[in-house]
């Protein structure tokens, strides 16, 4: 029988469908019985989807771009050569 | 800003071999952000700038050697992940990243269960219950905010690179040279450890 602590182990592999057929079932089963695990694995979803709402833009200004190429461009024209 | 969208790595590596400025642009503007996310996942705020401008010096010095097993952007975010990991030697940082795989093998604390593992402290119903709520609420931003920054330095890169940036697991693997296996522990203790948070903090409410 799979525990109550065994779904808490298990349940961010079941939401990203890492698990294999039978894990995947028994777990079904247990959580259509039990409030409280289906309470956490929903949790655990709403988590993870806020957390992709976090998501920063990569976008960098023209300033910081000017910066870094001027470095590397310094870089080059100093760099040892490899003998 | 929008994000910008580079040349494909045909285009793009020749050019930067050639030291193409107009080249180095395209990949800073295309790069230079992720890596910024990706080393503060490492080091913080403080030095994350100084460790990417590092990144991108040590990119140009190993372009000839660059073997093309993966895309650019991977293999630049290695180089970033194995500068950030160096300084963090480097600074003698308290938490060592490299054994922080065995603390994260330590599951959702054993006393929310009883001796079968059955509930001993159930799950709390939550009032803020969708991932907009969560979001919207300035004090539960701060208490993911705050469990993130406490997160070791592994469980916060994969977590971060995840679920925020939603780069593929086989990429984080690779970027932070850590097995798939281990990725996956790592990733499940620090979704853990946020909703944990997220529920310490709507009990108390």
């Amino acid at each position: 029988m799979i525990s109550c602590k065994d779904i808490t182990e298990k349940a961010n592999d079941y939401i990203d469908r890492e698990l294999p057929l039978l894990t995947r079932m028994k777990m079904k089963i247990h959580l259509f019985a039990c409030i409280h695990c289906q309470r956490y694995v929903s949790q655990l979803q709403i988590t993870i989807l806020a957390l992709r709402k976090m998501k920063k833009e990569h976008s960098v200004d023209e300033n910081t771009v000017d910066n870094i190429v001027n470095n590397l461009k310094n870089y080059k024209q100093n760099e040892p050569e490899i003998k | 800003m929008a994000n910008y969208n580079p040349p494909s790595d045909d285009e793009l590596i020749p050019q930067l071999l050639k030291n193409d400025e107009i080249a180095y642009r395209q990949a800073v503007r295309a790069y230079h952000g992720m890596m910024i996310h990706l080393a503060r996942s490492i080091v913080g705020d403080a030095i994350a700038d100084e460790v990417a401008q590092e990144a991108w010096v040590a990119v140009l010095r190993a372009l000839p050697k660059f073997e093309r097993r993966s895309s650019l952007k991977t293999w630049i975010m290695r180089i970033v992940s194995n500068c950030a990991k160096s300084r963090l030697r480097h600074e003698s940082r308290t938490v060592n990243y490299g054994t922080a795989i065995e603390e994260a093998t330590a599951m959702l604390s054993s006393n929310h269960f009883d001796e079968h593992g059955h509930w001993a402290t159930p799950p709390s119903v939550w009032h803020a219950d969708t991932p907009e709520a969560l979001v919207s609420s300035t004090e539960l931003q701060h208490c993911i905010n705050n469990t993130l920054d406490s997160l070791p330095p592994l469980q916060k890169s994969v977590i971060t690179l995840r679920d925020i940036q939603g780069l593929d697991m086989e990429s984080i693997c690779k970027v932070l040279d850590v097995s798939e296996s281990n990725g996956r522990v790592l990733l499940h203790r620090a979704r853990s450890q946020v909703r944990e948070a997220i529920d310490q903090h709507q009990r108390v409410q």
